[in-house]
């Protein structure tokens, strides 16, 4: 089933134009005249054949006189014929029936035969199409041949490939080795796509759509950037950064990353793959989990404004909020209420200050039926426990892309949180917060979120990688009006929150920019220093009783301090945001004084301040008549 | 069409010319791949139709045939298909590149194209950003491409294989029809049956002891002792099959049951230790034709078919998939102590058959050898890297073991099928696809290539074509008046007809692959004269038929004044 799709897609890719006479057709036509030269023959050897069915010899056959009667009619001439027709018939249809057996690898087993479909990937000949051409060059959003990502270059008598943002690339594009990044899935090529005589006499094009030149949305300069201030913090962590209203990817890249150079040699891929701390090969914007902290108050807004309950009050007291009876009360960071989310608060002030009692009681108010139709609606998965079916599966359909196998190969892991109906409220509350059961967001759907809030119509865009596809709807998550009001929520907490400290330069530079800050611990496994694996230990377990081990398992040794990750989302400019950055930074061991507005903002300010000289955040900020409208709300 | 020589030689020269035009295919079909192909060695194809066109002058002019021309004519087009598929095969310099030296062959052939890709579709922008010369995308034409050229000289022709082969078999045809064509000889055939087959043993016997490897160098010189096997056979039923129909209690006498045991097993011996399996399939095939049709009693019909079913049922059972086998109760049980007995080439071959895209576990008898040399040569790789220690840990058994399975046994038939399968209705194209990476496609797996580039069409014009021979075959054997000629023109169709069924069968997976070749269309030497020579035989065979029904038809028309030669009198 799936292979028919993916022959379906291939076959709709636009051909290139080809202005060039096809000199296959040439041989595809001399071979389709031999064929009909040789089955002619054979009908007109058929034909003979029928026509001498009926001759019949003039003599008896001679059956010895000496036999009895019964035993010489047996012998007789047409007895023993009779065997030889049974032979002729006999073999007829075993010839016809190996014939089927190839009709059948010819027209029906790469449809049909599971086994056939999973192996045809070791097909030689994909490797020999894809040798005979090359890889079409990868070119950023500009299309600029000297900007582009990778291209050949004549090295002596060979061609390489070049990478010029080697490590900066090496994530999306994927290396030879392991699982097909983008340079796979762009220019994969399957040989059951390739035309048959018949159709290239008849004009199908013989070049592949994989030759062709692919425009993707990643903007060079931006990508660099990005990868320069991830590194200047000496950090490990994530960067996406989208086009809200396109969904377009400006730049996706998370350290440490990878040479692709380097990794051509297998042992080197291999020594990365085995480092499991560092972990370089894990594109972590897609597929690492991270506890999202109050940046998750962004979804818990979501569904609120999804189920109409925007409204919602919420009176914040130094003794925390108690979700159901006998629960650990729910408070601030500090152990009760902070300056700002005391007291009677809205919406607002609880985003804008980061109030867990809020979110959590809003979390409660809405029920886990609400938080699963929002999390429907912005590509979260939502699960009825916390193990099962579908869990940290890949989700290539969050994807606008031409093709299934560009789809998959940058397929995010999907996030999820939990939204059984007979769930424990303090889980519920917990998970208003970006706590508990939803601990395993990535950077990828928190900025989905960002993007939710950011288009101007309330819509989720699809992400998309290629240029040149036409922008896509996921969903309409909320109305235009409910969208607004939620960015002048997020520019609040720039203006006058969380963010406001690390933003000033950008409000400087007379950008206006909403956002919203986390920070979240997340227990992680001790690793071999060395190797970098993770540290494991056998557990036994025995019989009370007779002290037999009943069971014996490995598990991985959890280290005593947690890591603290600061995150970061952010949307510029808010009147028409044109950028969503959604920023991860992990902590150190051992570090203690880890804050979103501290590590991950900051990264967020230079680079909303670089979106802007490179263009990307389209026309003139700040005098639009949408900023006036969303202040004089503000002060209402 | 009639059965008349100049009918059939109008048709042999069509034949050719379309032969030509396949010729031409593959040498365009090389341009753009990137290598030419050789005038010479297309020449020399070419021109072995010539002798095939003194053949039918031979066969009327001088030896006055009146047999069936068809025969003739199915197993030279089958040949013509042959000889064309080989050219495309041997033309391309990867498929003729030694070993360890192919990598280089292909990569030259891919530059080539690589480079006419570039210089017709880069832009100037594009070309110079490379480093070439900054020239806008202009159409290259094939003939101008550095395609390699192929170093073939009019001395290599006359000394390969390739031309002396097919001129062997010609003249070997030839002799056969002539030697069947005599009365004498086939009475001393039947006489001295027995002493033919000890004959023929020695040689095969030699074969056996100094060859226990296998083929020698991918030929089979006991191919040919195929013949007197089957004559033998064929003798000492005519002798006896009056007293086998004789039966008691549905069973005949051992008397007249042992000397046909024994001669049917003689060949099975040498076969067995040789191990070509394929050669005893094929020859139990025609054993069982030709005792069916000498003796003809249904109880040891039933004996017979029912215990083939029985033995190829305990074979199959015993090689069935692990998962195949545990879905049907009781048939682990059945299945393990016939798998114990199997010899492990047989396993390894019913696997490949039925289970071909699985690999076995590395514990396997017949597979374990190859795997742990396969790991070995893998930790070597590892320790000169110095890498050993991470290597180890992320080690994936499972996905090595597959990798492992699908470059070494599982290559050629994988591949093959891929091939059969990227051909659809029509084949990629003469000399378009890439049947040159499949190993021995010349002759083996020559089927493969056949559908890979012609596709289903191609298939079905080779399979026709064999149905054609085998149904005229027959038609020869019907009309036989005499038990020995019935039964050996019975024999040598079943053997021709058996022997393409499973080879193309162990191509699309009816049967498992028994390295076998196809008889008129494969290069393989011994097999292609063997094919010939049996070909002469059927053909004087059938020429006898038709020569007495006209002398019988002229005696009792009282016309004995008229030319017996005359085909026409037939009708």
């Amino acid at each position: 089933m799936y292979a028919i799709l993916l022959l379906q897609q291939a076959a709709q890719v636009a051909a290139p134009a080809q202005s060039f006479p096809v000199p296959e057709k040439e041989p595809a036509l001399l071979s389709l005249v031999y064929m009909g030269g040789l089955a002619l023959m054979i009908l007109l050897l058929l034909v003979s054949l029928i026509r001498n069915r009926r001759r019949r010899t003039g003599l008896a056959a001679i059956a010895s006189q000496d036999l009895p009667e019964e035993v010489r009619r047996k012998l007789g001439s047409t007895a023993t014929n009779r065997g030889l027709r049974a032979l002729r018939i006999f073999f007829v249809l075993m010839a016809l029936g190996v014939f089927g057996l190839h009709v059948y690898w010819a027209k029906y087993a790469s449809a049909e035969n599971e086994r056939f479909q999973e192996a045809r990937y070791r097909d030689m000949r994909n490797r020999r199409l894809a040798e005979s051409t090359l890889r079409g060059w990868i070119l950023d959003r500009t299309g600029k041949l000297d900007r582009a990502l990778a291209y050949y270059k004549k090295n002596g008598n060979e061609l390489e490939r070049m990478y010029p943002m080697d490590k900066e690339m090496a994530h999306l594009f994927g290396s030879d080795l392991g699982d097909p990044g983008l340079e796979r899935a762009l220019f994969g090529i399957q040989s059951s796509v390739v035309p048959e005589a018949l159709e290239i006499v008849q004009g199908k094009p013989v070049m592949q759509a994989a030759v062709q030149d692919v425009k993707l949305t990643i903007d060079r300069d931006f990508q660099k950037a990005v990868a320069e201030e991830l590194a200047k913090s000496g950090r490990n962590g994530a960067i996406i950064a989208i086009n809200p209203q396109t969904g377009a990817v400006l730049a996706l890249y998370s350290n440490p990353s990878f040479s692709l150079k380097e990794v051509r040699d297998a042992t080197t891929w291999a020594r990365l793959n085995a480092d499991k701390r560092e972990n370089p090969l894990l594109s972590r914007v897609l597929n690492a989990y991270y506890v999202p902290g109050s940046t998750f108050k962004t979804f818990t807004m979501i569904a609120a404004y999804v189920a109409g309950k925007q409204n919602h009050t919420y009176v914040g007291t130094g003794g925390g909020y108690v979700a159901e009876p006998g629960a650990r009360p729910i408070t601030d960071d500090n152990g009760s209420c902070e300056t700002g989310t005391c007291g009677l608060m809205e919406m607002l002030q609880a985003y804008q200050h980061s109030s867990n009692q809020y979110f959590a009681n809003l979390a409660v108010t809405l029920g886990p039926d609400n938080l699963r139709k929002a999390g429907e609606l912005t590509g979260l998965g939502t699960y009825n426990g916390t193990s099962g079916e579908g869990q940290g599966r890949p989700a290539p359909e969050l994807w606008n892309a031409s093709t299934a196998a560009i789809r998959r190969a940058i397929a995010p892991t999907q996030s999820w949180i939990v939204t059984n109906p007979k769930m424990r409220r303090y889980d519920t509350a917990l998970e208003g917060f970006g706590q508990g059961y939803a601990g395993q967001q990535t950077p990828f759907q928190m900025a989905l979120f960002a993007s939710t809030v950011a288009n101007m119509e309330g819509k989720l865009m699809k992400p998309k990688i290629e240029e040149d596809r036409p922008p896509e709807v996921f969903n309409q998550v909320v109305s235009p009006q409910n969208a607004a009001d939620m960015r002048r929520i997020m520019q609040s907490v720039n203006e006058g929150g969380t963010g406001r400290g690390a933003m000033a330069p950008v409000k400087a530079a007379g950008i206006n920019t909403g956002g919203k800050t986390g920070t979240a611990q997340k227990n992680i496994p001790e690793y071999d220093p060395n190797t970098g694996a993770p540290r494991t230990r056998i557990v036994q377990q025995k019989d009370p009783k007779t002290g037999a081990v009943i069971r014996q398992y490995e598990e991985l040794i959890i280290a005593e301090q947690p890591r603290i990750d600061a995150w970061f989302l952010c949307v510029a400019p808010i009147e028409n945001p044109q950028l969503v950055l959604a920023i991860v930074v992990e902590g150190r061991i051992g570090e203690t004084r880890v804050y979103g507005g501290k590590y991950a903002a900051p990264i967020a300010a230079q680079l909303v301040l670089r979106a802007k000289a490179l263009g990307l955040l389209g026309g003139s900020p700040g005098n639009s008549t949408q900023t006036m409208q969303a202040e004089n709300r503000g002060r209402r | 069409m009639k059965n008349r020589a100049s009918s059939h030689l109008v048709a042999l020269f069509i034949i050719i010319a379309f032969e030509i035009v396949g010729y031409y295919a593959i040498h365009r079909a090389g341009l753009i791949r990137g290598y030419q192909t050789s005038w010479v060695s297309g020449m020399r194809d070419l021109l072995l139709f010539v002798p095939i066109t003194i053949l039918v002058f031979w066969l009327t002019r001088v030896m006055r045939f009146v047999g069936n021309w068809t025969l003739f004519t199915a197993a030279i087009l089958l040949f013509a298909v042959g000889t064309m598929v080989q050219y495309r095969l041997y033309s391309d310099p990867e498929y003729n590149a030694p070993r360890g030296t192919k990598e280089a062959a292909r990569e030259e052939k891919t530059g080539v194209m690589r480079e006419r890709f570039i210089q017709e579709t880069y832009t100037a922008d594009k070309k110079q950003m490379m480093g070439l010369p900054a020239t806008p995308p202009q159409a290259v034409p094939i003939e101008d491409s550095r395609a390699k050229q192929a170093k073939y000289t009019i001395g290599d022709a006359l000394v390969s294989g390739s031309t002396w082969i097919p001129l062997i078999s010609f003249m070997l045809f030839a002799l056969s029809f002539w030697l069947c064509t005599k009365d004498r000889v086939l009475l001393w055939i039947q006489r001295h049956s027995f002493l033919i087959v000890l004959v023929t043993l020695v040689p095969l016997a030699a074969a056996v002891v100094t060859s226990q490897a296998g083929k020698v160098e991918n030929m089979t010189p006991w191919e040919p002792s195929k013949i007197p096997f089957l004559l033998g056979f064929a003798g000492i039923l005519t002798a006896r099959y009056k007293d086998l129909a004789r039966t008691y209690w549905g069973l005949p006498r051992a008397q007249d049951v042992v000397p046909l045991v024994v001669m049917a097993i003689l060949p099975f011996l040498p076969f067995f230790v040789l191990k070509d399996f394929g050669q005893m399939l094929v020859f139990s095939g025609a054993y069982a034709t030709l005792y069916m049709v000498a003796v003809r009693r249904w109880p040891q019909l039933l004996l017979f078919v029912g215990s083939m079913a029985l033995v190829v049922g305990i074979l199959v059972v015993g090689a069935l998939p692990r998962d195949l086998q545990e879905k049907v109760p009781l048939l682990p049980a059945l299945a393990r102590p016939v798998k114990a007995v199997l010899p492990d080439r047989i396993q390894q071959r019913f696997h490949l058959w039925l289970d071909g895209f699985t690999p076995p576990t590395p514990d396997t008898p017949w597979w374990k050898e190859k795997y742990d040399k396969a790991l070995a040569k893998e930790r070597e790789k590892w320790d000169k890297s110095g890498q050993r220690e991470i290597m180890e840990k992320s080690f994936d058994a499972q996905k090595f073991n597959r990798d492992v399975w699908f470059d070494d046994l599982a290559f050629q038939p994988a591949q093959a099928i891929f091939g059969v399968a990227s051909g659809g209705t029509t084949g990629r194209g003469i000399g378009l696809g890439f049947a040159e990476l499949i190993p021995i496609a010349d002759s083996d797996y020559i089927y493969a290539a056949i559908s890979e580039e012609l596709g289903l069409t191609g298939g079905a014009i080779v399979i026709l074509a064999i149905i054609v021979f085998v149904c005229a075959g027959v038609r020869t054997s019907i009309d036989s008046r005499d038990m020995f000629t019935k039964l050996s023109s019975a024999g040598l169709t079943a053997f021709i007809g058996f022997q393409a069924l499973v080879n193309i069968g162990g191509i699309t997976r009816a049967l498992p692959m028994t390295g076998i070749t196809l008889p008129f269309v494969s290069h393989g030497g011994f097999s292609l004269m063997t094919s010939f020579a049996m070909l002469g035989m059927l053909m004087a065979f059938s020429h006898l038929n038709a020569r007495d029904t006209i002398v019988a038809a002229t005696t009792v028309r009282q016309q004995a004044k008229r030319d017996p030669s005359i085909p026409e009198a037939v009708q």
